[in-house]
């Protein structure tokens, strides 16, 4: 039965990713590619405050493991930083790395903490 | 139209990755994640790999491209989870198992994404030599 809700989770994920990484990468001229940052921390942040509030399997499931485990990406993530050092931008991958590893886990553990008052 | 084969692709990615997680999960337990950390590994070699094949062997449709990259790899690995791990590692004290997983996985995922392209251009330089000799 949880297959059932993190496939449909997965569905929205990938799709939400999609449109969030299209909308920066329009925008965007600088080598560090903010749209993968921005789901990656967003969905960081999220899945803290998800797992910080006891919510039902059912709701874990679809949310936290479908949706917000397929908003984020780790595959791109690596892949862009290999982009990156083709072009020999080393302050961008050192900055690109940083960001998303630091502020991912105090995002998330912001998120946990905000989930656990709220509930 | 390009919305529904992504969402395809992120279905069966998410339904991997929870199913191989659990398969791991049984085998290593779960004092550190080896199921999150083989998972992002894997998706790294398969993604390079893929894209790499797809931009220099063979030409597919730019939809399946986007529904196995983005959609599939994209969704079966995850940086969210690999976070809140982090986070519980932390919080239980575990510093240097928490060191451990952060180096290990972006070491292992640069190395994997390098592989996953040097393995199809390695075989290409290969095939090309051969047909020179002929």
């Amino acid at each position: 039965m949880d297959i059932l809700w993190i496939g449909i989770g997965g569905f929205i994920g990938a799709i939400s990713r999609f449109a969030v990484v299209e909308a920066f990468s329009r925008r965007s001229i600088s080598s560090i590619p903010f749209g993968t940052l921005t789901v990656n921390l967003a969905g960081s942040f999220l899945l803290g405050l998800l797992y910080g509030m006891t919510l039902n399997l059912h709701l874990t499931a679809l949310l936290g493991t479908g949706l917000l485990g397929a908003f984020t990406t780790f595959s791109t993530f690596q892949y862009e930083i290999v982009q990156i050092r083709r072009l020999y931008k080393w302050r961008s991958i050192v900055s690109y790395v940083s960001i998303s590893v630091i502020f991912g886990i105090t995002f998330c553990a912001l998120g946990y903490v905000l989930g656990h008052l709220w509930t | 139209m390009i919305y529904v084969y992504l969402g395809v692709g992120g279905t069966f990615g998410a339904i991997s990755r929870y199913s191989l997680g659990i398969w791991i999960g049984e085998r290593f337990g779960q004092a550190f994640p080896v199921h999150t950390l083989t998972i992002n590994l894997l998706g790294c070699f398969l993604l390079s790999l893929f894209y790499t094949l797809t931009t220099t062997r063979f030409l597919v449709h730019p939809h399946f491209r986007s529904s196995f990259g983005t959609g599939f790899v994209g969704s079966f690995t995850t940086f969210s989870t690999f976070s809140y791990e982090n986070v519980t590692l932390l919080q239980s004290a575990h510093y240097g198992l928490a060191l451990l997983y952060i180096v290990a996985s972006l070491l292992g995922g640069y190395l994997f994404t390098s592989l996953g392209i040097r393995w199809v251009t390695m075989r290409k330089a290969e095939s090309s030599k051969k047909v020179s000799k002929r």
